[in-house]
């Protein structure tokens, strides 16, 4: 990975605003479908 | 730790900001759900029927302000991103500089036979997923500004039956939702502010600057030059 140029915990602020993003919108849509 | 904060700062500083306003915005919004609903009952000489916190957070009616404002931020980035592709400003820090609209060549871009050895391994194999990698900025954003449009809708429509039915109307299709009034105000309020901050970015920035900011150019940077960031 050092060859690349760059360190695991660069990923991880990447993957915690993906992972955030994704399940936020999985939530909003079922309590739009499910009509609450 | 302290060097992981250091590098990660802007994300976690915009991380924290968000998750501040969002609670904000829960407790605001679930104060002003009950006061409506209190003031409704009373013209209507009934119990209210509040909320818990718990309950609003699951409501529709926090889900659409939630999502509403959501998708209009990631049409707004996913626009920057492609239009900035083609379209140029003179003299903007956030415009490439004339002549170079476009995809430009594999030399500009470091892939085909100009990949290095730290590039990217989707940017080094070539075939579809070059192709796909290219454009990977665009497609994962334009998906969030889609799947959170989606959400505004469902949610909008699930509050906007619920209104109807309160006032003795039929419920709406969900495809009829989108047809009306409530949907298209609800998403252009939000389009046209985004439109006028990037316009106004892009040509304001040509004139006026910001000391230390990568959004800007350098200070002492001539007006007609473009693409120059501080």
């Amino acid at each position: 990975l050092r060859r690349r140029g760059y360190a695991p915990r660069m990923r991880a602020m990447f993957v915690i605003y993906l992972v955030f993003i994704v399940v936020g919108l999985t939530y909003f849509t079922v309590i739009g479908l499910t009509h609450h | 730790m302290r060097r992981f904060l250091r590098e990660q700062s802007l994300s976690i500083v915009f991380g924290l900001l968000f998750l501040a306003a969002l609670t904000g915005q829960a407790i605001a919004g679930w104060h002003d759900y009950n006061n409506l609903e209190t003031w409704h009952a009373q013209l209507q000489h009934e119990a209210p029927q509040t909320l818990s916190l718990g309950r609003y957070l699951t409501s529709s009616s926090f889900a659409q302000a939630v999502t509403e404002n959501w998708q209009s931020e990631y049409l707004q980035f996913t626009l920057f991103i492609l239009l900035t592709v083609w379209f140029v400003q003179k003299g903007s820090p956030e415009s490439k500089r004339l002549g170079e609209e476009g995809g430009e060549s594999d030399a500009d871009q470091l892939v085909g036979e100009h990949v290095r050895d730290d590039s990217p391994r989707w940017a080094r194999v070539g075939g579809w997923r070059t192709a796909l990698y290219a454009n990977s900025l665009v497609l994962v954003m334009a998906t969030i500004w889609v799947w959170s449009w989606f959400a505004q809708s469902v949610t909008g429509w699930s509050e906007y039956n619920a209104d109807r039915i309160e006032h003795e109307q039929s419920p709406l299709s969900w495809l009829q939702y989108l047809g009306s009034a409530d949907f298209w105000q609800t998403t252009l309020q939000n389009w046209q502010s985004e439109f006028l901050a990037v316009g106004s970015m892009a040509v304001l920035a040509v004139f006026l600057r910001q000391r230390g900011s990568p959004e800007s150019k350098p200070v002492g940077s001539a007006h007609d030059v473009t693409g120059a960031e501080g």
